[in-house]
C-alpha cells in the first residue's frame, strides 16, 4: 500500500530545495554579503553555534485598516503582501502551530512566543484567534511557557473583543506616535482620517484594571523634528508597562528624513526623552534599557542595538517562512527564505545565510563598525538600517552617527550618575 | 546622500565601552530605590541566570 503523506515527501522536499535554491540566486544579486560572500562554513568552524528560534511572528492578516506613510509592509520596496492571502488560511495556520509544537518539543524548549501580527491581526477575527491560540497551547509541551503577544493599531480593539480574548491568555502592544497632530499625520485610515482616537480608546481600555494583565506595551515610532518631551508625555498618560522608540526604517539607498538638515535629529530627539525619563524613570523604555544594558557589560533584548543573536522567524499568511518583515524596506523579496511551514521545520532557517548573519555578533560586522570603540554596544544597529545597493548588510547602520551621540550621552550620564553614588558611599552621605 | 549620517570610523580617541562600577558594591548599586541605574543593575543580575541566554527580540512588538 503507498502511504500518500509518505509520497508525497520526496517531491514536496524537492520543491522546498527549489524553493531556496532561487531564494538564494536573487539575494546573492541584491545582497552579495551574506548570501554571496559570507563564509558561514568558517563560522560554523569558528564555533558559531545557532540559537535556536524563539520568536515566532505568524502573519495572520496580510491587509490592514489603515494606511499608515512609513509602513515597511506596503510603502517600501518589496510588495510581496500583494499576493498572499488577505488571511492565512486554517491548512497554514494549523501547520504552524503544530511545527511550533514540534520544535518546542525536539528542542526541549523552555519558552517560545508567539506573536500575532500583520497587517492588523484583529482583522482575522476573534473566533479564530481564539482558535488558533488554544490549539497552539495544546502543541506546545506543559514543559515550555508560551507567550501569546498581539501588536495592534487598537482601532478593533474594542472592550467585546479584549473579553472574549482574555481566555486565551494574549497581550496586546498598541502602535501609538506620541501626540494626536503626529500620530494623525502619519497613521491614517484609507481616507486619510488620523486614527489618534481610536488608539487611544484602546489603550484607555488597556489601562483598566480589569484589562491591565493583557497590556504589553506600545510602539512608538520617532519622528524627529517634532517635540519630544510631548510625545513621551503623552505615552506616559497611557500609563504602558513598557515602550519602545522605534527608529523610522531607512538604509544606505533610502536615508531617513532629516529635518531642517540637522546632523543626528533622531538622537536629538531620543535624548531628550532619555534624559527626562532617566530622572523619572516612569515606565521602561526598551531601547534605553538595552543600551544601559550593553554599558554596564550585559545584553541587548531588541534588534535596534547591540549583538546579541537574532532567534526570530516571520511565518506568512500563505506559509512562508521568513526573515524579519522589516528587511522588506531594503528590497524586493529581501525576506525569503524559500521555505515553507507546511514542509519545514522552523529551525531549518538556521541554515539561511541571512539568519545566521543576525547571530554571529561582532563577526558580522563591517571592518569600519569592528574599528570604532562603540560597536560593542551599537552592534551597527538593526540590521535592515545597514543595507547598501549591491552591497548588502555589512555596513555601518544609515543612522551611524545618531547612534554613537545617543551611546556617548547616555554613557556620559550613567557615569556621572555611578561617579555620584561613589562620592556619596565615601563621604557617608545618602 | 548628504542628508545621511557619516560613520564615524576612526574614532579612536579613549572611550571606555563599559561603565566602571568596580568602585560601588552591588549591594549599593541595588539599593537606589526604583531608580533606573537600580532597575538597569536589576536586569543584568536576572540575565546572569537566564538559562536560554540573551537574544534579540522581535522589534515591531512591545515587550520588556
Amino acid at each position: 500500500m503507498i502511504d500518500a503523506a509518505t509520497d508525497a515527501r520526496p517531491a514536496t522536499a524537492g520543491s522546498a530545495r527549489a524553493g531556496v535554491a532561487a531564494a538564494r540566486e536573487a539575494h546573492r544579486a541584491a545582497a552579495p554579503w551574506p548570501y554571496a560572500t559570507l563564509d558561514v562554513a568558517a563560522a560554523r568552524r569558528n564555533g558559531w553555534q545557532p540559537a535556536p528560534v524563539h520568536d515566532i511572528v505568524l502573519k495572520i492578516h496580510q491587509r490592514c485598516n489603515l494606511a499608515c506613510d512609513y509602513c515597511y509592509v506596503y510603502e517600501t520596496v518589496d510588495q510581496s503582501w500583494r499576493d498572499r492571502p488577505a488571511a492565512m488560511p486554517q491548512d497554514v495556520w494549523e501547520a504552524a502551530v503544530d511545527a511550533i509544537g514540534r520544535h518546542a518539543q525536539t528542542r526541549g524548549s523552555r519558552g517560545v512566543r508567539v506573536i500575532l501580527h500583520g497587517g492588523e491581526p484583529l482583522l482575522f477575527g476573534t473566533e479564530r484567534i481564539g482558535a488558533l491560540t488554544t490549539r497552539l497551547r495544546a502543541a506546545v509541551p506543559d514543559t515550555c511557557a508560551v507567550e501569546v503577544g498581539m501588536q495592534t493599531n487598537g482601532v478593533l480593539l474594542t472592550e467585546r473583543r479584549l473579553e472574549a480574548l482574555r481566555p486565551h491568555g494574549i497581550t496586546f502592544g498598541v502602535s501609538i506616535d506620541g501626540v494626536p497632530e503626529v500620530h494623525d499625520a502619519h497613521r491614517v485610515t484609507r481616507s486619510g482620517r488620523g486614527s489618534f482616537a481610536a488608539a487611544a480608546r484602546a489603550l484607555d481600555l488597556l489601562r483598566r484594571p480589569e484589562h491591565r494583565a493583557s497590556y504589553a506595551g506600545i510602539l512608538c515610532t520617532v519622528s524627529a523634528g517634532t517635540d519630544p518631551i510631548a510625545c513621551y508625555e503623552q505615552l506616559l498618560a497611557f500609563d504602558p508597562p513598557t515602550v519602545d522608540l522605534l527608529l523610522p526604517h531607512a538604509n544606505w539607498q533610502h536615508p531617513p528624513q532629516r529635518p531642517h538638515d540637522a546632523a543626528t535629529p533622531h538622537a536629538d530627539w531620543l535624548i531628550a526623552v532619555f534624559d527626562r525619563w532617566y530622572s523619572g524613570g516612569e515606565t521602561r523604555i526598551r531601547l534605553f534599557e538595552d543600551v544601559i544594558s550593553l554599558l554596564l557589560g550585559g545584553g541587548s533584548r531588541s534588534e535596534q542595538i547591540g549583538l546579541s543573536p537574532a532567534a526570530v522567524v516571520v511565518i506568512e499568511s500563505d506559509g512562508a517562512i521568513e526573515q524579519v518583515d522589516a528587511l522588506k524596506s531594503a528590497y524586493p523579496g529581501a525576506c525569503a527564505t524559500g521555505l515553507d511551514i507546511r514542509h519545514d521545520e522552523l529551525d531549518s532557517v538556521l541554515d539561511d545565510p541571512g539568519i545566521i548573519a543576525r547571530q554571529l555578533g561582532p563577526a558580522a560586522l563591517s571592518d569600519t563598525c569592528r574599528a570604532c570603540p562603540v560597536h560593542r554596544v551599537c552592534g551597527a544597529g538593526h540590521y535592515a538600517h545597514r543595507f547598501r545597493p549591491a552591497e548588502g548588510f555589512h555596513n555601518p547602520s544609515v543612522y551611524c552617527a545618531d547612534l554613537r551621540k545617543l551611546i556617548d550621552h547616555v554613557h556620559g550620564r550613567l557615569s556621572e550618575d555611578v561617579r555620584r553614588r561613589v562620592a556619596g558611599q565615601v563621604t557617608g552621605a545618602s | 546622500m548628504d542628508a545621511v549620517s557619516a560613520p564615524t570610523a576612526g574614532d579612536q580617541h579613549a572611550w571606555a565601552p563599559l561603565i566602571d562600577v568596580s568602585d560601588l558594591p552591588l549591594t549599593e548599586l541595588l539599593s537606589t530605590g526604583d531608580s533606573v541605574l537600580a532597575r538597569s543593575v536589576q536586569r543584568l543580575v536576572r540575565s546572569l541566570d537566564d538559562p536560554d541566554g540573551i537574544i534579540s527580540a522581535f522589534q515591531s512588538y512591545a515587550s520588556s
